[in-house]
């Protein structure tokens, strides 16, 4: 999203926005976890033996689940931030701030809730994993659509308006085509996302906290917890193919399909290399989408009737009507309305900054008076947690860029091994980390002792070195070729030519990894700083070792609030204050005018 | 084509206003005129004066914030279907053919698949699209491009034919190509259009078309004149009285 | 047999230039019909050499001239223009030569990567990919020969487009 260039009010307006919403959040979070966390309540089921195939399907069938709902979720939302003005200044803050929000910190809300909705049902245990994913997809497609919508050319907007074309029709006919090259982008990612937490739901849920949640997380997480290296590794290997399969049947012939629907969609296909590109030659990986497009053709025309039934029945009638009806109304009402409102700008202004203030005391006030009392345990460890958390990130972030860095140096130029490596990026982004945990505790500190400040390192830097690896290559890819050139004919050497034009021209890349490692890292945190093993529990002093503390150990609501909330304070904090200027600063030195 | 005494749409006191983030801005103000059935009538002034904001309220994008659109003497509210519109920049769907862009603006306003096939069909003869039928907007050029603009305003068979700035976006010998298509299409019999309103900002192009002139002063965009274009079709540029009109329409700019 | 490439110039702007000459009296000077136009000289001489090719004006010195033919199409419709023209195009050497090509094939089409390389084979020395759109953008207005960009196929005679 651009903050470039805005006005010193709309910067304190967003800033507002964000506080307010920072605040609303606050609010949630303590009512949340008022109660406190009771886990130990939970049914006990275990899963016995290696149904891999079973559990690679299931936890298939969740993502797909959580997938779907997040695209409803993005194209509502999304279009409500791009078409209404309430809608842009508001959605967009709160998905950025839901963006921030470790996952894994309403993990265990979600679960009792679901649970407590659904009496210990098993479905409410499944629901919440589902819900969960939906978290660590959704907000990244509602930004796609809403890109998507805002780049629309005018006239096409004027063009289908003028047509008067009913709601639905609009929708399918320019608003959805037009998003789908990015949505279809950004759902390739929001998936990776998804296997992480997928399978760290998956995992939690043997512990302390014994609920049946069978999946391909549980299935690594118990077959290293009765120390069986084979299982584990089967299971991993289960897990790259399915990865792998998505990737090649459906990833990759969508992303070739999607291309038609770009706004300036030139006869080129100029690889946007987004699926993992195994190996296979490009014709043979095309021929796939050709056989995929018969099949899709297929299943249009079995549908025929059904989406007759949808055009002309159900869309008119449950979305143009009282959409139309709505419309109406809301006319009907504004027009008198207007004057007024236009009158009162000021004073309303005035109302509701005066409002904010008094919000604002009243909250500040409620929190005080409820973390009065005892302290929470929790707060005297805060400091130090925040201290060695951030150290760690920045020690993988280091570790990344030690190795990220000369391999740029020797393949920015070399366009077929910097695609190898892309390729190499996606498939190392697409495998979970979490789902290697079972092997490092098994492997790592079982039987090469290496220690738990290790293995989460380890961890750690598996997770966020690909962030920092795919956007230095495509920095590298973005140098213009002239400039090249330049240098060439200059006779630069490779190392002054790296050091005079490389490095400055990627810095902005490389910033953008640092950002996106950040908050990946974060998430990576929580669930590697705090591992139960066989019952014993293995942990390492940090704030992603206090949160799950406080949820499994403690249960106590304060001190869950206070470690989410303060986690997702210093993530913005650094964010706002450090790496968006960080960033733009150097966008701007850096950007080579068009 | 003799302009009937019938006024098919009528602009009553029309005063348009935008919230932008400096403030209100009054961008048309207190416009009112009288288009005739038959008539071709172009509308002229300085960038910014509100001319594409006033062909939007004819066509009913924009409704306005004062006064009336009077349609065959109704009020017009929300889009008149009556009407169509063809853009600068074309305002063609990427993702569709010729053949479908034309019949997207049929979709609305019928279901019967055989009835809309055959009027794309017509059109792009009538245009001289044939043959590029499965061609998709990135695959042609801006004069063709329009062509289908036009098509698809044509096929949905309007009394009155709105377009903005239609030929700015096209190199000089495209632009002359296209308009004199248009006015080969303007005097087809067979066509169902018989009233033209074109937004431009070159003077000479709406002389060489139109009945009548009408000419806007600069913000707030008010009628700073009307000209009536008395010569017989085809103009030519190097005709005397051409010259004297064009001096006639500088002066009412100024 | 070689041919020389199609100059890269939508039909749009070959009419529109015998319009603008019609309109002239018949007539121009080649600098200054660059100069009116605001065009430069060398994108000028490419419309005129296109038009000249399909017979609608011909070049003596430093001038420019409309032919009979060129008059006939400004004056006829929409449709009959198409006609007109696509009488020139059909004995056109290359065109003729994609014809034959293309009838030579098993349901008279290629693909877009055979038909580039044919014309790798007949105009020499340019871009065959520049070439394509100029002749696609030809055939498509002629009807001699169609594209479809979905199937990336190329094939004679009249649209398919169901």
């Amino acid at each position: 999203m651009a903050l470039l260039q805005r006005s010193v009010v709309e910067k304190t307006k967003s800033s507002v926005i964000y506080l307010v919403l920072f605040i609303g959040l606050v609010f949630a979070v303590i009512g949340i976890y008022r109660g406190g966390v009771h886990l130990s309540e939970l049914k006990a089921e275990t899963v016995e033996l290696p149904d891999l195939p079973g559990a690679i399907l299931l936890s298939t069938l969740r993502m797909a689940a959580a997938y779907f709902s997040s695209l409803i979720f993005a194209f509502v939302f999304g279009l409500l931030a791009a078409r209404t003005a309430l809608g842009e200044r508001f959605i967009l803050p709160v998905l950025d701030i839901l963006q921030s929000v470790p996952v894994v910190g309403f993990f265990p809300a979600a679960i009792t809730f679901f649970i407590g909705i659904t009496h210990g049902h098993r479905i409410g245990v499944e629901l919440s994993a589902i819900f969960l994913i939906f978290t660590s997809q959704a907000w990244n497609i509602g930004f796609a659509v809403y890109e998507s919508v805002k780049a629309i050319p005018i006239e096409n907007e004027e063009a289908v308006m003028s047509m008067a074309l009913r709601q639905s029709q609009r929708f399918f006919r320019l608003y959805l085509p037009a998003s789908i090259p990015r949505v279809i982008y950004n759902s390739i990612l929001s998936w990776s996302n998804g296997w992480f937490f997928l399978v760290a739901c998956e995992i939690i849920a043997i512990g302390p906290v014994k609920y049946n949640l069978p999946g391909i997380g549980s299935f690594l997480a118990r077959a290293a917890e009765e120390e069986k290296l084979e299982l584990v590794l089967w299971g991993l290997f289960a897990l790259v193919c399915v990865i792998l399969v998505l990737d090649t049947f459906i990833w990759r012939p969508l992303t070739i399909w999607s291309a038609r629907f770009k706004q300036e969609a030139t006869a080129n296909q100029d690889e946007e290399d987004v699926g993992i590109f195994l190996d296979l030659p490009k014709t043979i990986a095309s021929r796939l989408s050709f056989f995929t497009e018969p099949l899709l053709d297929i299943l249009i025309a079995f549908t025929l009737p059904i989406r007759w039934f949808m055009k002309e029945v159900v869309f008119p009638l449950f979305w143009d009507l009282p959409v139309a009806l709505i419309s109406k109304v809301l006319q009907g009402v504004s027009r008198p309305i207007q004057p007024v409102l236009q009158g009162t700008q000021k004073m309303r202004v005035a109302i509701g900054y005066f409002a904010l203030g008094f919000l604002v005391v009243l909250g500040a006030f409620y929190v005080w008076k409820w973390f009065q009392g005892p302290l929470p345990v929790v707060v005297r460890e805060l400091p130090t947690s925040i201290l060695y958390s951030t150290l760690r990130i920045l020690t993988a972030l280091a570790v990344s860029f030690s190795w990220v860095l000369p391999l740029v140096y020797f393949t920015w130029n070399r366009p077929k091994l910097r695609h190898a490596l892309t390729t190499i990026a996606q498939l190392g982004a697409s495998i979970p980390a979490t789902a290697l945990f079972p092997l490092i505790v098994l492997v790592g500190i079982r039987k090469m002792g290496g220690g738990m400040e290790l293995g989460t390192l380890v961890l750690l830097t598996f997770g966020i070195q690909w962030y920092v690896l795919f956007n230095a290559i495509g920095g590298a890819a973005a140098i213009p070729s002239d400039l090249v050139d330049a240098a060439k004919s200059y006779g630069l050497s490779p190392f002054a030519t790296f050091r005079t034009l490389v490095f400055p021209s990627i810095r902005p890349a490389l910033i953008t990894g640092a950002i996106t490692a950040w908050g990946g890292g974060w998430n990576a945190l929580v669930v590697s700083e705090y591992i139960t093993v066989k019952s014993e529990v293995v942990k390492v002093k940090g704030l992603g070792a206090l949160l799950s503390y406080s949820v499994y150990e403690l249960g106590d609501g304060r001190s869950i609030s206070l470690c989410i909330l303060v986690m997702v304070a210093w993530i913005l904090f650094v964010n706002l204050l450090i790496w968006q200027p960080l960033y733009h600063q150097n966008l701007e030195k850096f950007r080579f005018s068009s | 084509m003799m302009p009937d005494s019938h006024t098919l749409i009528e602009l009553q006191h029309v005063t348009r206003r935008f919230l932008l983030p400096q403030g209100e801005v009054t961008v048309i103000e207190n416009i009112s005129f009288k288009a005739l059935e038959g008539e071709f009538i172009t509308i002229v002034g300085p960038s910014g004066a509100g001319k594409s904001t006033l062909l939007r309220m004819m066509n009913g994008l924009l409704p306005p914030s004062e006064g009336m659109v009077l349609y065959n003497g109704r009020e017009q509210k929300g889009i008149n279907l009556d009407t169509a519109m063809v853009f600068q920049n074309f305002g063609l769907l990427p993702w569709l053919t010729v053949s479908q862009n034309i019949e997207l603006g049929l979709e609305a306003r019928s279901k019967d698949v055989v009835y809309r096939r055959s009027q794309v069909n017509r059109y792009i003869a009538k245009v001289g699209l044939e043959g590029y039928e499965e061609a998709y907007p990135r695959e042609l050029s801006g004069g063709m491009k329009q062509r289908v603009g036009l098509a698809r305003a044509l096929a949905v068979e309007p009394s009155l034919l709105l377009m903005d700035e239609p030929f700015s976006s096209l190199d000089v010998l495209t632009s002359i190509n296209l308009r004199n298509e248009l006015l080969d299409i303007w005097s087809d019999r067979e066509n169902v259009v018989n009233t033209m309103i074109m937004v431009t900002h070159n003077i000479e192009e709406a002389i060489e078309l139109s009945d009548r002139i009408l000419i806007l002063s600069n913000r707030p965009g008010k009628i700073a004149g009307e000209l009536k274009i008395d010569l017989p079709r085809p103009r030519r540029k190097r005709d005397p009285l051409f010259s004297e009109y064009v001096d006639r329409v500088f002066s009412l700019l100024a | 047999m070689k041919h020389a490439a199609l100059p890269e110039i939508g039909i749009s702007q070959i009419l529109g230039l015998v319009e603008l000459l019609v309109g002239k009296g018949g007539r121009e000077d080649i600098y200054k019909l660059a100069g009116e136009l605001s065009m430069e000289l060398g994108e000028t001489l490419t419309v005129i050499r296109a038009a000249e090719m399909l017979g609608l004006v011909h070049t003596p010195g430093g001038d420019v001239v409309v032919e009979e033919f060129g008059n006939k199409v400004v004056d006829a419709s929409i449709t009959d223009r198409k006609d007109l023209i696509r009488g020139k195009l059909e004995h056109f050497p290359l065109f003729k030569a994609i014809r034959d090509y293309l009838s030579s094939q098993e349901e008279t089409e290629v693909t877009r990567e055979e038909m580039l390389e044919k014309l790798a084979e007949l105009i020499p020395n340019e871009d065959a990919e520049a070439s394509f759109s100029s002749i696609v953008n030809w055939g498509r207005y002629s009807e001699l020969f169609g594209y479809n960009d979905d199937t990336q196929t190329f094939y004679l005679g009249e649209s398919r487009a169901e």
